[in-house]
């Protein structure tokens, strides 16, 4: 065990999925538009221009507070933070400081098996600056450099956490929990590569058994999950070796580069940036109520992991299935809605983290805006559990209706798809394919269980392979072992 | 006839008994524009197009529908060029922003070109709206029309200007500390400062946010009820813009001072006053007794702090409002290879003496280390000064006062700032309340004006008319005219 | 209170203007007066007293989630000092920049 122990702390920025941006009516869907065409003269900070809050964006951000546990202030205001900047129109962003919407959260999440809880320090509103594109693509060589304000005040989530996690890993828990329930909430949608879920990680080294913290370096670029843990996992190398060869770190900020696996000095923190922070005179402050709090709260839906406890309890799933289903609210809402249309709980759980998720993945087409929906798979499910057809063909005709869609009730009527089940007929096939591959039967009969293989294709091929598979193999091992 | 130095209610008239037409209006106002202005320096753009375009649509509306049209319609006017109209040069008097052309025009703008307003020009006034004799503007000075060597007042200079010479009937200025109300007083019209929230500030550009507000200046009170009836009220573009209904004052203009209790506070007649305005107002204060109000002596102790507590807000508000003018996305760049040197070059020959002096000492009162001991500190004091005029308002319904301690000075005889501050110590504490307040000329000095300040509570602005109404018809001081008003059409 | 040179250097490059020497020392002597002038604020006894941020008691003002139209990049644009296709244009971003 290493002498240090590792401190990490992550700040999360997360893009709010409303309607229009945060102090202005553009749309906060700017990804489509041309550069500078998602603009007013408010977002983009024109002389004599005044902001008015989105609300929906105040509801989503104490919905996220809620879903972290944590305490709701009655009194909350926004506040000026200055600084001069070419992405920053007004010369300060709308932001909050001393007053924020909510404090002291917490997230549990397991690790490795073990529970880890993370406090979350706060989770406060600010507004999205414009983005730069630099001549070269580097900053700090770059000559000149592009400025867009389409995504100038689209509204932001910072939750700041407090620096609880102490491996790499358990900040990429964190990190998926927390989108997680973004996701779940409908405030975000969870896309790191396009910027919507940004993170930025603190971290230090101590020497274990120590109480105060040691040098902070903040560490930026992380575009994944895997990134944030390879980065952090790189920082906590290079901060020991440099300790343990008796030397000092810099407070500093350092970004990723993936390309080369490691991080590199942007720009010392020694000198901290003063704000100026003010209290934002064109905006009245906000008084959330305790009965508003408890609107908002009663919007809230179930939270994964509560989710996945009921899935175990109320459907008889294992932690792991249930996990699976649980992962996304789309994908939970849709087995739900399968077992609701009468598909069996262990049935619809095998089929849709099986095959269908592999269909959904291949095609990039979840199953509710597929063809076949969730409605087709229900009936086609509720087929293979009545016996009607057998898993072979559900399978196939899985595959072929996904994209286009269709009605497997109808398709298994005109093509004549009906299982057969019926022993007696099966049993006449399972005789004469014996009696066609005898060097199968007699390996099978000597121990060589994959010569069933061989019979079983034969029966199958005999029915067009519609046969009862499982009838199919008990009968053949019964006729084997029999006779 | 002469349309010059008439009243709004006047030319109203005489637009609907067809002695004039509104084209017929303009051509006399611009006229009479260029006449003057070659001496005043007034106007900062003259927006010809655009007047005759709204006079030509005004006509229309008078001829087609005339129950519907406001009083406002087919009168000319002027806007301080503060007040952004879409595609008209709006520079804020700075050469930051010459050329700059908004896309967008405020609220309050819009709410006169609605009535059927017709604006004739941007006015001049000091740069950024930071002045008290408008002699900070970056394209020169304006003339008082009472003798045009001395200052019209600032910082709205030209809008009070053009009203007093005759020229329009109403502009509309802006008032942060008393920048309508002390030009007003030093060039003899009525100006008003509502109030703050009453008017929305959207479209006007920012100097002090818990500060400004937009007002009009006229000729009499009952024109500046006309205007600010069709500016005033909620504004969901200004999130500051209060919404409970606004008091019409035109309704309860007429009703006197009878009864009313009527405060003086002894700090607003101090050692600074000039003995011809202390006796100018002392004079109005008998006739306010006359039509039958009581005079109170009050206090305000904290005027004398009140200063300093405006000279912390409003720069450190002004220093964050101007950050905007980086040369970034408007205004006028000064091309540098790097992104520091351009900022700084920019804002360093675009910015005037005063404002960078404002945004140094604002940028220093929010700094870290200083904010708690200047800008938290004045917030507090702030408090303090609102208490106050609450404590006297429970005693009494308004407060009457000089507006300014001192007459129109000569242009460049208050070189240095402390000094040119103290023009606005009688003004600024009503916007650190946010209380409403006018000033209506109340005698001469010397041939120079002197204003009477009326005060009233947050949301009594109906009450400052009223009280003001009753002064202004119980003597003759709204029928004098500038030498500029008098000349023939 | 007393101003240094220093502070006038700070307080400018804060703010981003690029004053002259003569400029700064100017300003050093007009802001120290100025400042002399408003430490009368300290003697005022503001144990009892909460900010007024805003006047009057506006609380919660909230606008509908709903959208406008975007002015549109050309209008955006119209008064842009340097522009290249519908950007703006700004020039080197030393490191320093982004500190202060």
């Amino acid at each position: 065990m290493s002498d240090y122990e590792v401190v990490i702390g992550l700040e999360v920025h997360a893009q709010l999925l409303t309607r229009s941006k945060m102090f202005c009516g553009c749309p906060a869907d700017y990804l489509d538009a041309e550069p500078n065409a998602n603009t007013c003269p408010v977002c983009l900070g024109l002389p004599g221009v005044l902001p008015t809050i989105n609300e929906q964006a105040i509801d989503f951000t104490v919905r996220t507070a809620l879903a972290l546990q944590c305490d709701i202030p009655g009194f909350t205001k926004f506040d000026r933070k200055n600084y001069f900047y070419p992405d920053l129109p007004k010369g300060y962003q709308i932001s909050q400081y001393d007053l924020p919407l909510s404090v002291n959260g917490h997230l549990e999440f397991p690790v490795n098996g073990e529970s880890v809880r993370c406090g979350v320090t706060r989770v406060h509103l600010e507004e999205d600056t414009g983005t730069m594109h630099h001549a070269g693509d580097v900053l700090q060589s770059a000559t000149s450099s592009l400025v867009d304000l389409n995504r100038c005040g689209v509204p932001l989530m910072e939750i700041v956490g407090e620096p609880d996690l102490r491996t790499p890993e358990a900040a990429r828990e964190y990190l998926v929990r927390l989108r997680q329930i973004l996701t779940y909430i409908g405030v975000n949608d969870g896309n790191l590569e396009q910027g919507s879920f940004r993170c930025d990680a603190n971290i230090s080294l101590r020497p274990r058994g120590d109480t105060e913290l040691g040098v902070k370096v903040e560490v930026k670029n992380m575009n994944s999950f895997r990134a944030v843990q390879r980065a952090l996992e790189s920082e906590i190398e290079r901060q020991t070796a440099v300790l343990e060869a008796g030397g000092t770190l810099v407070q500093e900020t350092r970004g990723w580069v993936e390309a080369h696996g490691r991080t590199i000095s942007q720009r010392s923190k020694e000198q901290a940036h003063d704000y100026r922070y003010f209290p934002e005179p064109d905006l009245p402050p906000l008084r959330l109520d305790s009965a508003f709090v408890e609107r908002v709260r009663a919007t809230l839906p179930e939270l994964p992991e509560a989710r996945a406890a009921r899935f175990q309890s109320q459907y008889g799933l294992t932690a792991y299935d249930a996990a699976v289903l649980t992962d996304t609210r789309e994908s939970a809402d849709t087995y739900e809605a399968l077992v609701t249309a009468g598909v069996p709980a262990k049935l619809a759980a095998n089929w849709q983290s099986g095959d269908v998720a592999a269909l959904a993945n291949e095609h990039r087409l979840p199953l509710p805006q597929s063809g076949l929906g969730i409605a087709g798979l229900a009936s086609l499910l509720r087929l293979v559990d009545g016996g009607a057809i057998n898993g072979p063909t559900a399978k196939e005709l899985l595959v072929e209706l996904y994209v286009s869609g269709g009605d497997p009730e109808a398709l298994v009527r005109e093509r004549g798809l009906a299982q057969v089940s019926d022993a007696s007929a099966l049993t006449a096939l399972v005789d004469a394919a014996i009696a066609a591959n005898p060097a199968a039967a007699a390996d099978f009969r000597a121990g060589k269980q994959q010569a069933l293989g061989q019979l079983m294709r034969a029966v199958k091929d005999a029915t067009g392979g519609k046969a009862d598979m499982p009838l199919v193999n008990r009968l053949l091992r019964d006729r084997l072992s029999g006779q | 006839m002469s349309s010059t130095a008439s009243t709004i209610t006047e030319l109203a008239a005489a637009l609907r008994n067809g002695s004039t037409t509104p084209r017929a209006l303009l051509d006399e106002t611009l006229a009479h524009l260029e006449r003057t202005d070659k001496h005043l320096n007034a106007y900062l753009s003259v927006t010809r197009d655009l007047a005759f375009q709204q006079a030509d649509a005004a006509a229309k509306l008078l001829a087609d529908h005339p129950e519907r049209a406001s009083p406002l319609c087919g009168i000319p006017m002027a806007l301080k060029d503060v007040l952004c109209v879409d595609g008209v040069e709006t520079t804020a008097a700075s050469r930051i922003l010459k050329g700059f052309k908004p896309p967008y025009t405020g609220t309050a703008v819009q709410r006169l070109f609605d009535a059927g307003a017709v604006c004739v020009g941007k006015t001049n006034c000091d740069e950024f709206a930071m002045g008290s004799s408008t002699e900070n503007s970056a394209f020169g000075s304006v003339g008082n029309p009472w003798d045009v060597g001395r200052v019209p007042g600032g910082s709205s200079g030209g809008s009070a200007a053009t009203v007093a010479a005759g020229t329009v009937p109403y502009s509309l200025g802006s008032d942060t500390g008393g920048s309508i109300r002390q030009p007003a007083a030093l060039t003899g019209i009525v100006g008003f400062k509502p109030t703050y929230g009453r008017v929305s500030r959207y479209g006007l550009i920012a100097f002090a946010s818990s500060l400004d507000q937009i007002g009009p200046f006229t000729r009499s009170v009952e024109d500046c009820a006309t205007v600010y009836a069709a500016i005033a009220g909620h504004d969901p573009r200004d999130s500051t813009c209060d919404p409970r209904a606004v008091d019409d004052p035109l309704s309860t203009l007429r009703r006197g001072v009878d009864g009313m209790r009527l405060g003086v506070p002894r700090e607003y007649l101090g050692e600074g006053t000039e003995p011809g305005v202390r006796a100018a107002v002392e004079a109005a204060l008998k006739v306010l007794e006359a039509q039958g109000a009581t005079l109170h002596e009050v206090s305000l102790p904290s005027t004398d702090v009140a200063l300093s507590v405006y000279y912390v807000i409003a720069p450190a508000e002004c220093s964050s409002n101007l950050a905007r003018y980086d040369g970034v996305r408007f205004g006028n760049r000064v091309e540098r290879p790097s992104l520091t040197d351009m900022y700084q070059q920019t804002r360093d020959a675009g910015f005037g003496s005063e404002v960078k002096r404002r945004v140094m000492l604002g940028t220093y009162a929010l700094s870290s280390g200083y904010y708690d001991a200047y800008y938290r500190q004045a917030q507090k004091v702030r408090t303090l000064v609102g208490q106050e005029f609450d404590t006297v308002f429970q005693e009494v319904d308004a407060i009457v006062s000089p507006t300014s301690p001192s007459v129109a000075f000569p242009m460049g005889s208050r070189s240095d700032p402390l000094s040119m501050y103290m023009c606005d110590v009688v003004t600024l504490p009503a916007n650190l309340a946010g209380i409403p307040g006018m000033s209506v000329p109340c005698g001469f000095v010397d041939g120079l004006p002197v204003g009477l300040q009326v005060l009233a509570p947050r949301f009594a602005d109906a009450r400052v008319f009223q009280v003001a109404h009753a002064y202004e018809q119980a003597t003759a001081w709204h029928l004098s005219q500038s030498p500029f008003a008098t000349e023939a059409a | 209170m007393t101003l240094s040179r220093d502070d006038v250097d700070h307080v400018a490059m804060l703010a981003r203007l690029g004053l002259s020497d003569e400029e700064k020392s100017r300003l050093l002597g007009e802001l120290e007066k100025i400042l002399g002038h408003i430490a009368r604020l300290q003697q005022v006894d503001t144990s009892m007293l909460a900010e007024t941020a805003q006047v009057g008691d506006l609380v919660n003002v909230m606008r509908a989630d709903v959208t406008e139209p975007p002015l549109g990049a050309a209008a955006a644009l119209r008064n842009a000092p340097a522009a290249d296709g519908n950007y703006f244009v700004v020039g080197a971003i030393q490191g320093n920049e982004l500190d202060s």
